[in-house]
């Protein structure tokens, strides 16, 4: 039991290991080939990997540097397993013949502080003394140093920097330029990776950078929606290794998988989520909450709104109506709104016999902007003229609507005028502005 | 021999560090180099060179070369081969280093922890205090010593111009006019450095040059149709070796991808004599070094995205300047009224566009308030049209 709750928790939240669907299995391919050919034929190159966040780039390069999986008993992978795990031998060997130094785009700011850091990792690496007052020249004649002697031992020198577009738009690219350079020399066995999320990272490089750089680019794709069922399958499913205790209850677990995985709620979920952004690690995160409802109780599956539903479930009346007319406002293509035009909205639009006074709407209003369901848009911290400051709102139309139906105390009126076709007329807009300046 | 022998031993030959014995199509830039220095060290007089060209175009290759002819020349007619000092100035900090760095190299004991200054240079570097042999200083990428007043750069050219100097100065860099531009004070104290210009290859020469990198094969790898593609594509291009080198390393993979699949015994096949790299795989090759893979990923983009950047696409084909955020919503909606899709809340749609400005796909500039911001298309309105028009939905919105 706790093998197979150490797999999946591994499986779902470490990236090193989670598994990677079909379409990426030949970038994979072609990224050991890559460092094959560096590592064992002493061949320089340089790649560029690309591809939106939360896609395979970073457990592609981060899959290749895994030196032991000594977590997990091998023999129990089938062929759905990780590549990793395929190569693992090789992968041992290649611990033996290849030092890795990894770079952030993000936190080391200049050139300086990352070559530093090279130097630090190396040194580390291979139990040297590191010194901190070591200046930029320095470092690099260290660096250059160090690859020398790897090419007489046959060590390969893999560097992986992680946003590269971000060390692309440093004034003077010295750090690219000197490490490309390095490349070109052949005392030197190396391999520089970067990693980007930025298509045209490529083209930020000057043009004596991109010159050196060797235009390999690997690029990472998002799953197509058909392969994300399979995905989830394979993240989810235990291996189940017939000779074990406890084969039957991780069969059982497992017909629990592929039944919720053909649940039409689950169905459209997923496509819901694919529609808005389909990379592996939103799509897991996203739907997690719904396989543990499904686990939990397999009989009903009650619902449970999130914390944005249940605060519009208990709002007053007049703060729903509130709501609903910026809706309607934003409808109408209305850029900025205030709280003037949100009551004049809420008048002309919702005929009814009860109406309020503008003070109690500007208390419901202050208690909107208190449950940060609404917010201020012009980034001000305090201003005297509360009136006519442009607001917006800080949920999205499904959840407002969603919050409608589960409100106990929400008139059936006031859900036909959210539905209600709002029209950008010409009238409304002029007696806007002259509102307005009325009030000023 | 053994097919993957055969394409390692091609690969080695097209990497960039296996450089020739003979450099091809360089002779006549390189004898103008020669000449000028031989000039200088038998008259034993300083001298000043500025070597410009784009990148990729074998500016440091010929130094190197020269740095070899010379002192052997030198030998063989007799005289003291001169000391070179090589610098590359993208490893300095600060444009002032280039003095110590060049005394060191000269140098090699000296003392490391003591910074040099011009004055000591001009001294090191001076006939009548001492010097017994010329120096060749070669300092590579010069457009880093650039400062706003240009005094390093004025002190350097100086040190070639005084009567005793025994510095051969060769600079090396992009810009054609660096010396007219950044240097106009130059002429007023005599310093005129021959330009030498190395311009872009033809497709003539590139053809050459691969030629020459492959003949050490036993068997002919690639077919010469492939070969003249890249060649004339390249030269068309930038005239970047380096780019054809990696070309054809491209095609080479790609060839070696599709045989490996073709074949069911991958190890025991051997390079037949009708086996080549064909044209399609350079053309593809190309391709790829060419071009972003800028289609494949809108293909790949979420729906809701390629909604976002199709109507991105339709807005910015009317208008050639930035548009703010909330323009691009309003033609967002418009979209979705039209398709009958529903479309996402502001927040949503901030969240899209963010999105793919991150990819580099809009560019999304900063603003006090989210719908004041400026957004640009950053890729073709054609790449995108092409793209989407495979996909049903888009094909009657897009313009």
């Amino acid at each position: 039991m706790d093998a197979a709750m150490q797999i999946l928790r591994c499986r779902l939240y470490d990236p090193r290991a989670s598994p990677v669907f079909a379409s990426a299995e030949e970038n994979r391919r072609k990224l050991y080939d890559l460092f094959r050919h560096t590592i064992c034929q002493a061949c320089n190159n340089s790649a560029l990997l690309l591809g939106p966040r939360g896609c395979a780039p970073n457990v592609g390069a981060r899959a290749r540097f895994e030196r032991n999986p000594g977590d997990f008993s091998g023999s129990n992978f089938d062929r759905r397993e990780d590549l990793l795990f395929v190569i693992s031998p090789l992968k041992l060997l290649f611990c033996c013949f290849r030092s890795q130094v990894r770079l952030n785009g993000l936190l080391h700011a200049d050139d300086r502080s990352a070559l530093k850091e090279i130097a630090k990792q190396l040194c580390v690496e291979h139990e040297l003394e590191f010194s901190k007052a070591a200046s930029f020249e320095e470092n690099l004649r260290f660096l250059t140093v160090i690859l020398e002697q790897f090419s007489l031992s046959h060590k390969a020198l893999v560097l992986v920097l992680d946003e590269f577009d971000l060390f692309a738009q440093k004034p003077k690219q010295s750090l690219l330029y000197n490490l490309l350079d390095l490349l070109q020399s052949p005392s030197s066995q190396a391999a520089v990776i970067g990693i980007s999320c930025r298509l045209d990272a490529d083209q930020l490089l000057e043009k004596r950078v991109r010159s050196r750089f060797s235009q390999r680019k690997i690029l990472f794709l998002p799953p197509p929606s058909e392969e994300i069922t399979r995905f989830l399958e394979a993240v989810l499913v235990i291996p189940v290794d017939s000779s074990a205790n406890l084969a039957q209850h991780a069969n059982a677990f497992n017909a629990k998988i592929s039944a919720w995985l053909q649940m039409e709620t689950t169905k459209e979920l997923v496509n819901k989520l694919a529609a808005l952004d389909s990379s592996p690690r939103n799509i897991i995160d996203s739907v997690f909450r719904n396989l543990l409802d499904y686990l939990k109780n397999t009989k009903s599956t009650t619902p449970k709104h999130p914390p944005t539903i249940c605060a519009l479930a208990d709002l007053s009346v007049l703060e729903l109506f509130l709501l609903t007319s910026m809706k309607r406002l934003e409808n109408k293509e209305r850029d900025t709104y205030t709280f003037n035009s949100v009551f004049k909205e809420y008048q002309d639009g919702y005929k009814s016999s009860d109406s309020y006074s503008k003070k109690a709407a500007y208390k419901a209003f202050e208690h909107l902007l208190e449950r940060e369901l609404i917010g201020y848009s012009d980034g001000r911290a305090v201003s005297t003229l509360s009136h006519l400051r442009p607001v917006k709102m800080l949920i999205s139309f499904e959840e407002l609507e969603q919050g409608l139906e589960a409100s106990p105390i929400c008139p059936a009126t006031l859900r036909q005028w959210y539905s209600q076709p709002g029209d950008l007329s010409m009238f409304s807009l002029i007696t806007f502005s002259w509102n307005v300046s009325a009030e000023a | 021999m053994d097919f993957s022998a055969h394409i390692l031993a091609a690969k080695t030959a097209l990497h960039l560090s296996a450089v020739p014995e003979a450099i091809l199509c360089r002779s006549e830039q390189i004898d103008r180099i020669i000449k000028f220095s031989k000039d200088c060290l038998l008259e034993r007089r300083p001298g000043s060179l500025y070597v410009c060209g784009c990148p990729g175009t074998g500016k440091s290759l010929a130094m190197e070369k020269l740095k070899g002819l010379l002192s052997q020349w030198a030998v063989e007619a007799g005289i003291l081969p001169p000391d070179v000092a090589s610098v590359n100035c993208t490893t300095l900090t600060d444009a002032t280093q280039i003095y110590s760095r060049i005394y060191h190299s000269l140098q090699p004991g000296a003392d490391d922890d003591r910074s040099v200054g011009y004055q000591q240079l001009k001294k090191l570097l001076s006939f009548n205090r001492g010097a017994k042999k010329m120096q060749l200083l070669i300092i590579d990428e010069m457009d880093y010593l650039i400062t706003r007043e240009q005094t390093v750069l004025y002190e350097l050219f100086q040190l070639s111009v005084l009567k005793d100097s025994s510095c051969i100065l060769i600079g090396i860099a992009n810009a054609i006019d660096l010396t007219e531009r950044f240097l106009p004070r130059l002429r007023t104290f005599s310093c005129n450095p021959e330009v030498i210009t190395f311009p872009a290859y033809t497709k003539d020469q590139i053809f050459a040059v691969l030629l020459q990198r492959l003949s050490s094969l036993s068997v002919a790898t690639f077919h010469p149709a492939a070969l003249e593609l890249c060649a004339r594509r390249v030269s068309a291009a930038s005239g970047d070796m380096r780019k054809a080198l990696y070309a054809c390393r491209t095609a080479l993979d790609l060839f070696e991808a599709e045989n490996k699949s073709k074949s069911t015994e991958p190890e025991a096949t051997c390079l037949q004599r009708d086996q080549f790299v064909q044209v399609d795989h350079m053309a593809r090759a190309l391709a790829k070094v060419f071009r972003s893979p800028v289609i494949e990923t809108i293909q790949a983009l979420p729906k809701h995205s390629q909604m976002v950047l199709c109507s991105a696409a339709n807005l910015f084909r009317k208008r050639k300047r930035d548009a703010p955020l909330g323009e691009l919503n309003k033609q967002y909606l418009g979209f979705c009224k039209t398709t009958g899709m529903r479309p996402v809340s502001s927040q949503e749609f901030s969240g899209i566009c963010q999105l793919i400005a991150d990819q580099g796909l809009l560019g999304l500039g900063t603003a006090r308030e989210d719908r004041l911001r400026k957004t640009k298309l950053q890729v073709d309105h054609d790449d995108v049209v092409f793209a989407l028009q495979g996909v049903r939905f888009f094909r009657n919105s897009l313009l």
